[in-house]
């Protein structure tokens, strides 16, 4: 368990209520929202469309003010701008100048952080190898397509070498491959010791990378614990083995029974549609001539 | 060039203007905080009202602090890169193309053809300056919104300050770019409309009037040749020869030209130069200017000839009525030859006479101690037609006279101050030694025709100092467009800063009217305008009342003037906000008229800038801190 020094971002009782040009409520978008986020692990946020995530992210940033309640986000208030010296924030879309090119685009934020000019161009450079657009760096943005718009808003997002990442659908709009390398990246800024804070709607997505998470719904925090303790089911036990005989699978039935347990499944594993995706891209590229026929994959 | 208002010497304004500057901005800002400290309480609640009111105020604190100008610069730079990457350049090329057509609807017969000119680019160059700084101001920050680029830019550590001050640098820097192509360009315009030349041959355009034998035993200044040059840019030259060889091409259109006389195997040519004079860049040193009446009492105005214009006073012909002009730093370094006297006097007839004989009038130095006076010229004047005179250094003896003159009144009783006795009698006196004391010299004006009046104001007689360079006094004259987009742009972004671009837009040009009829709006503000205030006008619009007569007494005619006084104090406060975009055009006028533009009055309408962009930006500052930048 993380100590309190180590709470990096902190919400109290944090409120968001939208109202209209005439002061009238229009929706509450967050309910009292408690929140501890520890230094070095990635929390992700789920829920569905309009649950509060993004307008959880939001109020971290000062993006929106609160109705009521606290953020502190590394010691500071949200409203604290200097704060800001030590995130890093890729929106949902990639907000980014479509008139400039991908190295322009990170020499002006790079400016923004009064990165002297040697060390800005140094870390450009890495950055646009890091999310592979060195082909690309002198193109307009507008010139690029999604995924790769994606890719230099999370280089944007890391010119200053953040401590805390904010990551508002990180995936969105990528195919599967641009989505695993995605998560590869996050994973190996977890490495670097960053704290990610990603907002998801892909349960996918946040189950492969998440070390917390907490789940909202209609503004309201439903569920917040570890990954692998929330889809823990606790009343059930599962084997895994290669190889086993129908004798031997008899044997086992008739053990479950004799324990006067029951046998909820039996039978072969599925790997997930993402594993199994990933499984025919990477054999095509290793095989010219691999083809898939009904489902199986061709020896 | 009439200047009704004219620039007050910059360390005599500055002091109050700064005063004046400085009360309205606090009052502003105070009645700010305070209307923000009620909101956030009535809001939030007492305890945390105040709990935000103060985070914003330490907030504030901070942003000034650590306000970093490489953020600043930054923001700037987006702002030109955005700008040149969306072709605002193109506006350049259309500027070049209505240059190219501009002679089709440029009158090249123009008695003025450079002040047509300079005034012609000049209007050109501010309307398309203006209409770029408006959209860009007004619609750079809310694009940053609509496409939400803003997010990735507050999440920096930026601080809103530098956000709004980069957006102005860097639109005035797009501007000021824009403007200094504009400006080249339209000088080699103007020079190259004005440049021409004449064609004048012997025999058909000028003839010979004595043969070569008689003309050494001419006087010098005998004309022996004349004629006309022949037709070009709308007009032609009188042309002469003298006998002492001399050649003189007469001023056309506010212009000259050289000439030379060659003569090869007998055979006499002559060739005309280019234009010379077209463009000038006059630097007048003015002069504090009072009136003498024909008793001898000396005051600030003269007589009122009735409903005219109160901006110049008049004296009475055939008195001892005079206009008296102070001039200051007369050194023989600044004018070493004696003083070139400039002036455009009005003339107001009480009987026409004889309409096309002018009326007469002297110039007199003073020695302003001793009293001791010449009578240098005497001088025919049109109405408003510029005069040019010279006070050679040296008078002679038969031009001068003492003076009396007012000195103080006390107790009602004038005394005057009689000239010395001891007045130096000389054959010749100089300029300088009789009649400069301490670089003080007065210059008198009377009008000599009876039942005349000749009128002005200061800065209708000055005495002309060396002229300055033409091509920078050009220049120099987009200062005043160039001041006019700075403030136009701060406006822009700052109604960006709270609302939707189309909105920005429509209330920066709403603004940029309302300062080029400044005048206008104070007149209705004040209920100066005929027809009454904006209810009492529209009443009689609708209900076709003329605005010369009163309105029935009735309850409709009271309301609409009630109505009025209330929306006179509101239009008033407005009135002194809005800044007047006209006054700006003082600079074109300069340059079009053939003044240099003096840096007294670059100092004053830069200070008056930068006293509209600094709280402009403040505001724009403090909005943007306080706004949601994610709402919806």
């Amino acid at each position: 368990m993380a100590n309190e020094s180590d709470v990096i971002v902190e919400t109290k009782n944090l409120t968001k209520t939208y109202r209209d040009f005439w002061g009238r409520q229009k929706v509450r978008a967050l309910k009292a929202l408690d929140l501890e986020i520890h230094r070095g692990e990635i929390f992700g946020l789920l829920g569905p469309n309009g649950s509060g995530k993004t307008t959880t992210i939001k109020l971290l940033l000062g993006l929106l003010f609160p109705t009521s309640g606290e953020v502190n986000i590394l010691g500071r208030p949200a409203s604290d701008v200097e704060k800001n010296e030590h995130i890093g924030y890729l929106p949902e879309e990639s907000y980014l100048y479509r008139f400039l090119n991908a190295e322009e685009t990170l020499d002006f934020y790079g400016r923004l952080f009064n990165i002297p000019s040697a060390i800005r161009r140094q870390r450009v450079a890495r950055l646009i190898e890091m999310v592979g657009l060195e082909s690309s760096k002198k193109r307009q943005l507008r010139e690029y397509s999604k995924g790769m718009t994606r890719r230099i808003g999370l280089a944007q997002a890391l010119i200053n070498d953040p401590d805390l990442i904010l990551l508002d659908e990180p995936t969105s709009g990528l195919d599967p491959i641009g989505t695993r390398n995605m998560k590869d990246m996050i994973l190996r800024l977890k490495e670097q010791g960053k704290t990610i804070i990603m907002s998801s709607h892909l349960l996918g997505d946040v189950q492969d990378v998440c070390d917390r998470v907490g789940i909202l719904y209609q503004g309201e925090l439903k569920e917040l614990g570890r990954v692998e303790d929330l889809l823990k089911v606790v009343e059930e036990t599962e084997f895994r083995v290669s190889g086993l005989s129908d004798e031997a699978k008899k044997k086992i039935e008739q053990i479950v029974k004799d324990d006067k347990a029951e046998l909820v499944f039996s039978g072969n594993p599925t790997t997930s549609l993402e594993d199994l995706f990933h499984n025919i891209i990477s054999q095509s590229e290793e095989r010219p001539g691999f083809r898939v026929r009904g489902g199986d994959v061709a020896k | 060039m009439i200047l009704e208002h004219p620039i007050p010497p910059f360390f005599e304004w500055i002091g109050r203007a700064a005063l004046n500057w400085a009360l309205a901005v606090v009052a502003v800002a105070a009645l700010t905080t305070v209307v923000s400290y009620v909101f956030l309480m009535l809001r939030n609640g007492s305890k945390q009202g105040f709990k935000i009111f103060r985070s914003g105020i330490v907030e504030a604190f901070k942003d000034v602090k650590l306000f970093s100008w490489r953020r600043c610069g930054a923001m700037a730079l987006l702002a030109i890169r955005e700008s040149i990457r969306k072709k605002v350049v193109v506006i350049c090329v259309v500027f070049m193309i209505l240059l190219m057509f501009a002679g089709w609807f440029l009158d090249p017969g123009s008695k003025d053809p450079a002040r047509l000119c300079a005034s012609f680019v000049y209007q050109a160059t501010t309307y398309l300056v203006l209409l770029l700084a408006l959209f860009l101001s007004s619609l750079s920050l809310p694009a940053d919104f609509k496409t939400k680029t803003i997010y990735t830019i507050v999440t920096k550590p930026v601080r809103s300050s530098e956000i709004v001050l980069g957006r102005i640098l860097g639109i005035g820097a797009i501007g000021t770019g824009v403007l200094l192509i504009m400006a080249v360009c339209s000088y080699f315009f103007v020079s190259n409309t004005l440049r021409h030349t004449h064609v004048l041959n012997v025999g058909e355009d000028i003839v010979r009037l004595y043969e070569d034998d008689e003309i050494a035993s001419l006087p010098p200044d005998t004309v022996v040749a004349s004629g006309q040059t022949r037709f070009s840019n709308g007009h032609r030259h009188q042309v002469e020869e003298y006998a002492d060889g001399s050649l003189r091409v007469f001023e056309e259109n506010k212009h000259s030209h050289s000439i030379t006389k060659e003569v090869e195997d007998k055979v006499v040519r002559y060739r005309i130069g280019e234009a010379r004079g077209a463009m000038q860049a006059k630097s007048p040193l003015y002069g504090k200017i009072k009136f003498r009446n024909a008793d001898g009492f000396e005051g600030a105005h003269g007589v009122n000839v009735g409903e005219e214009w109160a901006y110049r006073s008049y004296i009475a012909g055939a008195t001892d009525e005079a206009m008296i002009w102070t001039f200051e730093n007369i050194t023989p370094e600044a004018f070493p030859e004696g003083l070139p006297v400039e002036m455009t006097i009005s003339v107001f007839r009480t009987h026409v006479g004889n309409i096309e004989k002018p009326i007469m009038g002297a110039l007199y130095v003073r020695n302003p101690v001793t009293g001791l006076t010449a009578e240098t010229q005497t001088f025919d004047s049109e109405k408003y037609t510029t005069k040019a005179l010279f006070v050679n250094r040296k008078i002679e003896k038969s031009m001068v006279e003492p003076k009396p003159r007012l000195i103080k009144k006390l107790n009602d009783k004038e005394s005057f101050q009689a000239p010395s006795a001891d007045l130096p009698q000389k054959d010749q006196y100089d300029l300088y030694e009789d009649f400069v004391v301490d670089g003080k010299i007065e210059i008198w004006l009377q009008c000599l025709d009876s039942q005349q009046y000749f009128g002005a104001a200061g800065p209708d007689l000055y005495l002309r100092a060396a002229d300055a360079n033409v091509f920078f006094n050009f220049v120099k004259g987009y200062l005043g467009v160039w001041q006019q987009m700075m403030i136009l742009i701060a406006f822009g972004v700052l109604f960006s800063a709270f609302l939707s671009g189309p909105v920005a837009m429509a209330a920066t040009f709403g603004m940029l009217i309302a300062g080029f009829c400044k005048t206008l709006f104070l007149d209705v503000a004040h209920l100066q305008s005929l027809g009454g205030g904006p209810i009492e006008s529209f009443n009689r619009l609708i209900t076709h009342e003329n605005m010369m007569v009163d309105l029935p007494n009735t309850f409709q005619t009271h309301l609409a003037k009630a109505f009025d006084v209330v929306a006179s104090g509101f239009l008033s406060v407005i009135g002194l906000v809005v800044p007047s975009f006209s006054d700006f055009n003082y600079y074109a006028d300069c340059v079009a008229n053939g003044y240099n533009i003096p840096l007294n009055s670059i100092c004053v309408h830069l200070v008056t800038t930068l006293a509209y962009v600094a709280p402009l930006f403040i505001a724009g500052y403090v909005i943007l801190r306080n706004r949601e930048v994610a709402k919806q």
